[in-house]
């Protein structure tokens, strides 16, 4: 048996952490190995190694340990405790040769431990007959040899300069490890307390004391590294370094322990890769031996480590920066943990439970098992068949992940599914077979209401669709409208919501694009897939969006509003265009005095004009004016109860109208205005989703905001050409205004390629007043002519052609 | 009570005799009673009686007996350095009679013998009848690690 005891001259350092490493990499190797905890007053060594279980048993005082044991041997005569209750063994994975027991410090931190120290403390000052902490400690360590025979003893020993460090250093130890930082103290320490081990005499039966150094936690901007690895050196030990590790400040990074992590880690998934190596390497050069059982464990470590680190982490990186991501809550996975069915068992290295791990009712959503010489189809069988758990990953050495899931068996034999990925909780939310990451399958957690995947979606949607525009990626245009239609098809308002942030926010937030320099894709993705939707969702998400509620969105309401103007109108929407040629007028303008204007004091006055010309909208819970209705029906008073009367009375007499009844635009606020319960009583009517109803009502209305404030390629605005007020009790339907704008909302919603909106569009036209209905003689005019119209009736200038065909329509519908 | 050196130093033989006497009956009757304060006064009996042996030639009667006493008391405290050093000190004496150098030899070899039945597995690494060299060393070597007897 070899004893290694590990030394830090100061706390802090990660001693313990190594302790435990070295102990878990040594025993999955096939080495047999006792790690003991003598940091007595400070211990943490259970903690890193044992299971919950064990950890539990310490704090509530019933885990025997060192602490014990010595006490035992300095006071009485007998002795109670064997080896065999003091020392917990430590789950391996199955297969493995080796075996790893703990013997703990004692039941830290529960108060019980604190009283035996302090009577140990007490009864070991000074001398007894009974043999001191010398014969004590050499007395365990004998049994330890004797009774589990390991090959390794490794000591946790205590900091500073104590008399537990000083016999556990220089008369147990066959080699010291002595950990430092770069810190002066810690080197300074370390190298004073080196020189006195030297110097310590040994038993006669002992070689002389081999000592290594260990700098931990080095930054690769510690400027006087090379000047401490000399002066470390100097004193004939050897000397290593282990890199800093980023993550350490929020929790500790094991390779194997029970130790929760933070639930608030925000690194991404480079971090602590050179640590976990840096900490391999070095094990493997201190314990030599057994090359081959040492480099499968080295694989085995780093790919369950890595998995772990998928599992559990918060955030991940993409370009501009990290983005949260929902993991696996600690508290719901375990590590190294048996199950088993009747008399069968079998230990995944990692399982995570549909609830915290230490409930009755837990069950195991996924296991997964590192593979080595064994076929892991047959191996995922085995989880499949006997324990019926939803998903099992399999990995193995060539960092290949192989994802089975209960849903995808096929013939009763196991394979591996297109996933490639660790599935995370809302995988087993949203999707009916966890392991499936199909198009269809995410598509229907959409329809389901979950907004997990939207980005992926989204993402999908650039690939398939992008193609034509050197994207890349197969061009797949069937599919990228499958998306989104299913994103369209959405009733859920915070779900239709998620999804146009989804589809509005910028590469780098996503970091889903092809790559670096796809900033071109964005105005792509705006124009093709958010603008479109915008119309398509439920209007109240329209709303929101287009009147610019987000700031975090930028501009997208304007955007959106400026797209459907210059495609379809031949206008530009550009709210500020009176502000900047007022203030360009203001700047140029002479004082009176000749001096020039304070650009200061003149701009201030134009902030008014400036927000007189952007359309606003509203989503009204108010019943609509209705001041058009004949004397007669206006005494049907125009509550809402009412309301469904009136609507009722003008769907049978095809007099409905969409202006001053389902909506409105005020032209002198430039307000767009829907009537809620009217669209609802409307749409009830009709047989029509009041969603559909509202959608076709918020274009036409819009159509009417930008005839009015859109301009010409002159820059110009025509505000004369503004809709007349519909509370006006002389307002009819306006022959000019109307019919183009339904003329336009068809083209709109043609383009969308919505047929549910088509058909609210064309089933309200039906029953709607002549004035609605004449677009049909203009239906099949190209949309320059039509647009030449709109630039014509917009100046008053006469359109004999259009006016003859409003002529014809409304001769039409007199008979 | 443990006297100071230059106050041991003008303490006669007779006194000593006393001193040493009260010494192991209070020593024996702390042990009894599972004391702690036990090795303390077996410590302070061991200091009386290196004294005595201090002013005794070693082929007296009393010189022979307080060298043999200082050892047994040293063990009987726990202080297995001082037990070792005092031992070499006065079998190093050629004038010691036989019989008293078979007393030390063999109060130490009770001494390991019920160590040894105290921890049978150091015992049996053959550890145990190293510490005392080793003790002997380490309390001669320039340490920073404390270390208790």
């Amino acid at each position: 048996m070899e004893t290694v005891a590990f030394y830090s001259y100061k706390g802090g350092v990660g001693r313990t952490l190594l302790v435990a490493n070295t102990a878990q990499f040594l025993a999955m190797s096939g080495r047999r190995v006792v790690a003991l905890d003598l940091d007595l007053e400070a211990p943490g060594l259970h903690y890193k190694l044992a299971s919950p279980e064990v950890i539990k048993r310490a704090e509530t005082g019933v885990l025997l340990g060192v602490v014990d044991a010595l006490e035992e041997m300095l006071e009485g005569e007998s002795r109670f405790f064997r080896m065999e209750d003091l020392a917990v063994e430590i789950d391996l994975p199955l297969g493995t040769k080796g075996r790893l027991s703990l013997i703990a410090a004692g039941s830290a931190p529960s108060p019980v431990y604190w009283t035996r120290l302090e009577r140990l403390r007490t009864t070991s000052l000074g001398g007894r007959r009974q043999g001191g902490l010398l014969e004590c400690l050499l007395e365990l360590q004998a049994e330890i040899a004797a009774e589990l025979a390991p090959d390794f003893l490794l000591v946790d020993s205590r900091t500073g300069i104590t008399e537990l460090g000083g016999l556990a250093t220089s008369v147990m130890a066959d080699r010291v490890v002595c950990l430092t930082t770069t810190s002066p103290e810690s080197i300074g320490g370390t190298i004073v307390v080196a020189e006195a081990l030297r110097k310590a005499p040994r038993l006669p039966s002992q070689g002389a004391l081999s000592i290594h150094f260990l700098v931990a936690r080095v930054s690769f901007e510690a400027q006087n590294l090379s000047h401490l690895t000399n002066l470390l050196q100097s004193t004939g030990a050897s000397v290593a370094v282990l890199p800093q590790d980023s993550a350490i400040a929020d929790r500790e990074r094991v390779l194997a322990s029970w130790e929760p992590t933070s639930p608030n880690r925000t690194e991404d998934k480079t971090a602590g890769t050179q640590l976990f190596s840096a900490t391999l390497d070095w094990i493997a050069r201190m314990f030599p031996g057994q090359q081959q059982a040492a480099e499968s464990a080295r694989r085995r470590i780093k790919a369950v480590h890595e998995a772990w680190d998928d599992l559990t982490r918060t955030s991940e990186w993409s370009q501009g920066g990290t983005r949260g991501r929902e993991a696996w809550p600690p508290g719901q996975l375990r590590r190294q943990f048996l199950l088993k069915k009747a008399k069968k068992a079998r230990q995944a290295d990692i399982v995570a439970f549909d609830r915290p791990a230490e409930d009755s009712e837990a069950k195991p959503l996924l296991v997964l098992e590192y593979v080595e010489h064994e076929d892991p189809d047959s191996v995922a069988k085995w989880w499949l068949d006997e324990l019926r758990v939803p998903v099992v990953a399999i990995l193995s050495e060539d960092s290949d992940h192989r994802i089975y899931s209960l849903k995808s068996r096929w013939e009763g034999r196991a394979r591996p599914t297109e996933r490639w990925n660790l599935p995370l909780p809302f995988d087993f939310r949203a999707l009916a077979d966890p392991a499936d990451v199909s198009l269809e399958a995410l598509l229907e957690s959409v329809r389901l209401g979950h907004g997990d995947y939207l980005d992926r979606l989204v993402t999908q949607w650039v690939r398939t669709s992008a193609a034509g525009l050197d994207g890349g990626a197969p061009w797949k245009p069937e599919v990228a409208q499958k998306i989104v239609d299913a994103f369209a098809g959405v009733e859920n308002v915070e779900l239709a919501q998620q999804i146009l942030w989804a589809a509005s926010a910028s590469p780098h937030r996503r970091g889903m694009w092809f790559g670096d320099g796809d900033d071109w894709l964005e105005p792509f993705v705006r124009e093709d897939l958010l603008a479109p939707l915008i119309w398509r969702l439920p209007p109240e998400v329209s709303i929101e969006f287009l009147g610019e509620r987000h700031r975090s969105l930028g501009p997208t309401g304007t955007f959106s509003l400026g797209l459907m103007a210059r495609d379809l109108l031949g206008l530009h929407y550009d709210p500020d265009a009176t502000f900047r040629q007022l203030g360009d007028r203001l700047l140029r303008r002479p004082s009176p005095s000749g001096k020039s204007v304070e650009p200061d004091r003149g701009l201030y006055g134009l902030t008014s004009a400036f927000h007189q010309l952007r359309i606003s909208f509203e989503l009204s819970g108010e019943p609509p004016p209705m001041g058009w209705l004949s004397e007669a029906e206006s005494k049907i008073s125009p509550n809402s109860s009412k309301l469904g009367t009136v609507i009722s009375e003008l769907v049978a007499s095809c007099n409905l109208v969409t202006t001053g009844l389902l909506g409105n635009y005020l032209a002198h606020q430039g307000k767009v205005i829907l009537y809620q319960d009217a669209i609802a009583k409307c749409a009830d009517k009709l047989a029509l989703r009041a969603r559909h109803l509202g959608s076709v009502v918020l274009i036409h209305e819009t159509i009417h905001a930008l005839t009015h404030l859109g301009r010409d390629l002159d820059g110009r605005m025509w505000p004369e050409f503004a809709l007349p007020p519909s509370d006006n009790p002389l307002f009819e339907p306006s022959w000019i205004h109307e019919p183009l704008a339904q003329y336009f909302t068809y083209q709109h919603i043609k383009r969308l390629r919505d047929p549910l909106l088509l058909k609210a569009f064309e089933t309200l036209s039906a029953k709607q007043a002549p004035a609605y209905r004449a677009w049909r003689r203009i239906a099949g005019v190209p949309m320059e002519e039509a647009r030449g119209w709109l630039m014509k009736v917009r100046r008053g200038i006469g359109t004999p052609i259009f006016s003859s065909l409003l002529t014809m329509a409304a001769e039409d519908d007199q008979y | 009570m443990i006297q100071t050196p230059h106050v041991l130093a003008s303490l006669t033989e007779d006194e000593l005799d006393l001193l040493v006497s009260t010494a192991i009956r209070r020593a024996e009757i702390l042990e009894d009673v599972d004391s702690g304060l036990a090795a303390d006064a077996w410590q302070e009996t061991m200091v009386y009686e290196q004294q005595l042996a201090e002013i005794t030639r070693p082929e007296e009667l009393a010189g022979g007996v307080a060298r043999v006493g200082a050892v047994r008391a040293a063990l009987a405290a726990g202080r297995r350095s001082e037990a070792a050093r005092l031992a070499a000190l006065y079998l190093g004496e050629t004038q010691l009679p036989a019989e008293r150098r078979a007393a030390i030899g063999h109060a130490l070899e009770e001494d390991q013998e019920w160590l040894a039945k105290r921890f049978p597995a150091l015992s049996k690494s053959g550890r145990l009848s190293e510490l005392a060299d080793w003790r002997a060393k380490a309390a001669s070597t320039e340490r920073i690690f404390p270390l208790a007897a």
